[in-house]
C-alpha cells in the first residue's frame, strides 16, 4: 500500500526505494493510519488548523512538498499564532519546552485532549520530515 | 534560561511528571483501555500514556508503529536501533527517552561502556568506527534533517550496513525525533 511518504517522495511502485520500503509494510500501514487519525479524526483543533500547523512544521524542517501538501488545506483563527508559535518552539528547541508553553495553550483554549493532538501533529511532521530526507539519500546505489 | 538538559542523564529507570492533566484510569473507556494494553505493558500506571490516551486513535496508530520500527523483525541490529534513538534523545535532552532506550541498548548486548559514557558527556565520546558511523548520521538527521549527506550514508554502507539496516535506522531518528517531542515536551523526568 503506498502512503503520502511514497507520494512526495516520489517513490515509484517497482522502484529500488518501493522494494526497501516494502520490507518494512507495517510501517506503511501504521504511519498511514497515524497520518489519517492525526488530520481526519473529531477535535477541538479545527482541520484547518491542523494543517496550517504542520504546513509551519513542513516548512520549519525545509520539506517543501510536505508543506505544499497542507497549504491547500491550511485555515486561520484567532489563536492560530500561538498555535505557529508553540510549533516552531517544539520543532527547533525542544529542551526549551515548559509547564508555561503549555499553560499558554490552555489559556487559548485548549482542553487536555488538544494538547495532546497539537504535540502529536508536530511530532508526526517532524518525523515525517526526518524519513523523507533519509529516504533521499538512500536513492542512489 | 531553563533547558530540560538541565535534569542530566543518569543511565538509570526515571519517573515522568504531565505538566498537562492525564486521564483518570478509574473513568477509562473500554476502547482506552486496550489502546493502553497494546502500548506498553506498564502503561495503566504510567502518566506518559494516560495524557497521550485522551487521543486514543491517534495514539493506537502511533504505538503500533513505534513497536514495528523499534521491535520488528530483521533489518538493522535491536542494539543499533537503540544507539540511534538514545544519541538522538541525548542531543535532544529529553533525559526520559534517553534513559529507557540506553538501558536496552545494554540489554540488547551492546556496549556498556560506550554507552554510560555517551550519557554522560554526549554524543562525540570515542567509539568504534561502525558505531560512530551511526551516531553520526543520526545526530545530523535529528538536529536538521538536509544536514545529513550521501556522504554519511557511505559511511555506514563502507562499515557493513545494507541499505536495508540503514533505512531501519532512518526510522529509527525518524521515530526519535517524534518521540523526544512529545516526552520532552509534554511533562519532564524526575528521579524516582
Amino acid at each position: 500500500m503506498r502512503d503520502l511518504i511514497d507520494e512526495l517522495a516520489g517513490i515509484a511502485p517497482g522502484s529500488r526505494l518501493d522494494g526497501l520500503r516494502a520490507l518494512r509494510p507495517d510501517v506503511r500501514g501504521s504511519l498511514a493510519g497515524y497520518e489519517a487519525a492525526i488530520f481526519a479524526g473529531a477535535s477541538g483543533l479545527s482541520t484547518g488548523e491542523r494543517h496550517a500547523v504542520a504546513r509551519h512544521v513542513a516548512e520549519l524542517n525545509a520539506e517543501g512538498a510536505l508543506a505544499a501538501h497542507h497549504a491547500a488545506r491550511a485555515g486561520d483563527s484567532a489563536r492560530l499564532p500561538t498555535l505557529l508559535d508553540y510549533a516552531t518552539l517544539i520543532t527547533r528547541t525542544p529542551d526549551r519546552a515548559s509547564p508555561e508553553a503549555i499553560e499558554t495553550l490552555m489559556q487559548a483554549g485548549l482542553a487536555p485532549r488538544d494538547v495532546v493532538m497539537l504535540g502529536q501533529l508536530i511530532a508526526h511532521v517532524n518525523m515525517q520530515a526526518r524519513l523523507l530526507a533519509g529516504l533521499r539519500l538512500l536513492e542512489d546505489v | 534560561m531553563k533547558s530540560t538538559h538541565d535534569f542530566g542523564f543518569p543511565m538509570q529507570s526515571l519517573n515522568w511528571k504531565a505538566w498537562a492533566p492525564v486521564l483518570d484510569i478509574a473513568k477509562a473507556t473500554p476502547d482506552e483501555i486496550k489502546v493502553l494494553e497494546e502500548s506498553h505493558p506498564k502503561a495503566k500506571e504510567n502518566p506518559y500514556y494516560l495524557l497521550l490516551v485522551q487521543e486514543a486513535e491517534v495514539l493506537r496508530q502511533r504505538s503500533k508503529l513505534f513497536n514495528t520500527i523499534m521491535y520488528g523483525p530483521r533489518g538493522a541490529s535491536r542494539a543499533e536501533r537503540e544507539l540511534a534513538a538514545t544519541a538522538e534523545s541525548r542531543l535532544n535532552g529529553c533525559p526520559y527517552c534517553a534513559s529507557v532506550h540506553a538501558l536496552r541498548y545494554v540489554q540488547m548486548k551492546g556496549d556498556p561502556d560506550l554507552m554510560a559514557r555517551l550519557m554522560k558527556d554526549g554524543v562525540e565520546v570515542e567509539m568504534p568506527p561502525r558505531a560512530r558511523a551511526i551516531v553520526d548520521f543520526s545526530v545530523k538527521l535529528a538536529a536538521t534533517p538536509s544536514a545529513a549527506t550521501k556522504a554519511d550514508v557511505q559511511r555506514l554502507r563502507d562499515e557493513g550496513m545494507a541499505d536495508a539496516e540503514i533505512l531501519d535506522i532512518i526510522l529509527s531518528v525518524a521515530m526519535f525525533a517524534n518521540a523526544n517531542r512529545l516526552m520532552q515536551t509534554l511533562g519532564e523526568a524526575v528521579m524516582p
